[in-house]
C-alpha cells in the first residue's frame, strides 16, 4: 500500500466523522430543533483538506442528509410543518453560505501564494542576471587568472620534454609532471566555479553552513582581490549554527559585498584591508564585512541598497539592492554602516536552523 | 670571490615561480623566488651576481614599481618583465626603466631562456666593466697630488719637456715622476694610461 494519500485521510476524517455524528443526533431529536446546522462546522473542517473537490462534496452530502432526516424520521412533535421546512432551509443556506465563503477564501489565498511564488522566482531571475553581470565584470581578472595555470603547464611540459630525452633526469621529470596535472586541475576549478556562478538560479533551500558559503565566494573573490591589490581576511566562528536556505544566493549575497568591498578599496592609496567575519548571536548568524576604503558617500548608508543606485562606472546598480532582497527573503535583514575608524561595514544576519532535519 | 649567478624571480602565483624554477634548474642555476616585492627587497643583496624575472601585476608594489624602487636604488640588475596580460603602456614604461623585455604569458620555454642568458650575460658585462672601473679609480687614487699633475698633461698630450718647462721642475725630475705613475697606473704606454683614466669616468684634467 502506498502510504502517500495517509495524510489526506487523516484531514478528511474529522469532516466525515463530524457530518455522521451530526446526522445521528438530527434523526434522534425532534424536527423542530434546528440540529443540521452544526453541519457547516464539517463543511469548515472540509475546507481544510487540500483536494479542492472535498468541500464541496460534503456540503452537497450535509444538504442530501439534511432533506432525507424528513423522509427517514418524519417526527416532528408539535411543530407546525412550514416551520419545519424554514428550520431545514435555513439550515441548507447555512451550509451553502459556509461553502461560498470558505471557496472564495481559499482562492484569495491560492493567489496570495501564487504572487509570493511569483516573486520568489523573480527574485532568483534578477540574482541570476546580477551574477551574470558580475561574472562579466571579472571577466578579465577570470582569464588572467586562468592564464596563469597555462603557463605554468606550458612551460612545465617543455622542460618535462628536455629532461624526458636526457639519460639522467632524476626526480625532476616528476616532479614536472605532477605539478602540471595540479595546474591542470586547478585552471578545471576556475572554470567549474565560474560555470557555477552563471548557472540559471534554481531556488533550492537546504540546511546551509555560512562559513562554506563565504569561503566559496572568497575564493571567487580572490582574483579580482589580486586585480585590485586588496588583501581579503577572514575570520570565522567555529562551531557555527547552520542557517536554511539557498546555498547559491546566499553565496551571491556574501560575493557581493565582498565585491563591493575589494571595489571600494581598489581606488584608495593607504591600506586596502577587506575583512569578514561570522558571528553568531542569541538565535541568529552574522556575516561583517568590512573594508578600508572611502566609506559610504554623503547620500547616506541606505541608498546603496536602491535599486539602479551605483557610484561606478561599470556598476548596474542591482547587486547590494538583490542581496538584500535575498536576505530579507530568507528571514534576515542587511544594512550598511560607515565605520568611525574609517571605510564600510556591511552586515547581515539570518535566524539559526533551529530544526534538527537530519534523518 | 665572486660566486655564480642566481636567477631571482618575483611573482605572487607559486605555481608560475615553480615553473621558473623548473627552466632555470635545466639551465643548471639556482632559482629564488619570491611572493612579493617587499620579500624581494628585504633579501635583495645588490652585491650578489643574477639576474630578476618579474611580475607585472602583483598585490602591493607591483613589479613596475619594484623596479622603479631599484633603479631609485641603483641597483643594476637585468630585469626580464612577465606579465598576464601586458599594454602598450605597460610594455613601454618596463622598457623605459630599463627592462631587457616583456614575456606574455604564457611563454615559451626557449624565449625564456634566450632571455635569461641575456639577462645574465648583460649583468656579467656590467659587473666586469664595474670591476675595471673600481681597480682604475683606486689606483687613480693611489697617485701623490704631484704625480698627478704630470699625468693630467701627459693625458693632455704633453711631451716630457712641456711639462717641467709648465711645472717649473727639471725634465730629469719629471721622467722619474713618470716612470712611478705609470708603474702606480698598470701602464705600459700611454694609450694604456689614457684607456685607465677613461674607464674611470673622470676627464683626464
Amino acid at each position: 500500500m502506498p502510504p502517500a494519500p495517509r495524510p489526506a485521510i487523516r484531514a478528511a476524517a474529522p469532516a466525515l466523522g463530524l457530518v455522521l455524528a451530526v446526522f445521528v443526533i438530527d434523526l434522534n431529536v425532534p424536527l423542530g430543533v434546528a440540529a443540521a446546522v452544526p453541519y457547516t462546522f464539517a463543511v469548515l473542517l472540509a475546507l481544510r483538506v487540500p483536494a479542492g473537490w472535498f468541500a464541496p462534496a460534503v456540503a452537497g452530502l450535509c444538504g442530501v442528509l439534511t432533506v432525507a432526516k424528513l423522509e427517514l424520521n418524519a417526527e416532528r412533535g408539535t411543530t407546525e410543518y412550514w416551520k419545519v421546512l424554514v428550520n431545514r432551509g435555513l439550515a441548507l443556506f447555512s451550509i451553502g453560505m459556509t461553502l461560498f465563503l470558505g471557496v472564495l477564501r481559499r482562492r484569495a489565498e491560492d493567489a496570495r501564494r501564487r504572487a509570493e511564488e511569483e516573486t520568489r522566482e523573480h527574485l532568483a531571475a534578477l540574482a541570476h542576471l546580477d551574477r551574470l553581470h558580475a561574472a562579466g565584470q571579472l571577466a578579465t581578472g577570470l582569464a588572467h587568472e586562468v592564464n596563469q595555470p597555462l603557463a605554468a603547464i606550458g612551460l612545465q611540459a617543455e622542460v618535462a620534454a628536455r629532461l624526458a630525452a636526457l639519460p639522467d633526469r632524476g626526480p625532476a621529470l616528476a616532479a614536472c609532471l605532477e605539478e602540471i596535472a595540479a595546474q591542470s586541475q586547478r585552471a578545471g576549478e576556475i572554470v567549474k566555479s565560474l560555470r557555477r556562478m552563471t548557472a540559471p538560479g534554481r531556488s533550492v533551500a537546504a540546511v546551509v553552513a555560512l562559513n562554506e558559503v563565504v569561503l566559496a565566494a572568497a575564493r571567487v573573490i580572490e582574483w579580482e582581490a589580486r586585480r585590485a591589490g586588496a588583501a581579503v581576511s577572514w575570520e570565522l566562528k567555529e562551531p557555527l549554527p547552520a542557517v536554511w536556505g539557498d546555498h547559491v544566493q546566499l553565496e551571491q549575497v556574501v560575493f557581493n559585498l565582498l565585491l563591493n568591498a575589494v571595489q571600494a578599496v581598489a581606488g584608495t592609496d593607504g591600506a586596502r584591508d577587506v575583512r569578514v567575519e561570522t558571528t553568531a548571536a542569541a538565535d541568529v548568524v552574522i556575516v561583517t564585512v568590512r573594508d578600508t576604503g572611502p566609506g559610504l558617500g554623503p547620500d547616506g548608508p541606505e541608498r546603496v541598497f536602491e535599486r539602479f543606485y551605483t557610484t561606478k562606472p561599470t556598476g548596474m546598480g542591482v547587486g547590494l539592492a538583490v542581496s538584500r532582497s535575498v536576505v530579507e527573503a530568507h528571514g534576515g535583514k542587511l544594512w550598511a554602516a560607515n565605520d568611525p575608524a574609517g571605510g564600510a561595514v556591511f552586515s547581515f544576519h539570518l535566524p539559526a536552523d533551529r530544526e534538527d532535519r537530519s534523518r | 670571490m665572486t660566486t655564480g649567478p642566481t636567477i631571482y624571480v618575483v611573482d605572487d602565483d607559486a605555481a608560475v615561480s615553480r615553473a621558473i624554477a623548473s627552466a632555470g634548474a635545466l639551465l643548471g642555476l639556482p632559482v629564488r623566488a619570491f611572493a612579493s616585492a617587499a620579500d624581494f627587497l628585504a633579501a635583495c643583496d645588490p652585491a650578489a651576481p643574477g639576474c630578476l624575472v618579474l611580475d607585472v601585476k602583483m598585490p602591493g608594489m607591483t613589479g613596475l614599481e619594484l623596479q622603479r624602487r631599484l633603479a631609485d636604488d641603483g641597483v643594476r640588475i637585468p630585469v626580464v618583465m612577465v606579465s598576464g596580460h601586458a599594454d602598450v603602456r605597460i610594455a613601454v614604461e618596463a622598457m623605459t626603466l630599463g627592462a631587457l623585455t616583456l614575456l606574455e604569458k604564457p611563454f615559451r620555454l626557449d624565449e625564456l631562456i634566450v632571455h635569461l642568458r641575456a639577462a645574465l650575460a648583460r649583468d656579467a658585462a656590467t659587473r666586469a666593466a664595474a670591476s675595471r672601473q673600481d681597480a682604475a679609480a683606486a689606483r687613480l687614487a693611489a697617485l701623490t697630488p704631484k704625480e698627478r699633475e704630470v699625468l693630467e698633461r701627459i693625458a693632455r698630450g704633453a711631451t716630457n719637456r712641456d711639462i717641467a718647462a709648465d711645472l717649473g721642475l727639471s725634465v730629469r725630475a719629471v721622467e722619474d715622476r713618470r716612470a712611478r705613475l705609470m708603474k702606480k697606473m698598470d701602464a705600459r704606454s700611454v694609450a694604456d694610461l689614457v684607456w685607465v683614466i677613461s674607464a674611470t669616468g673622470e676627464p683626464g684634467g
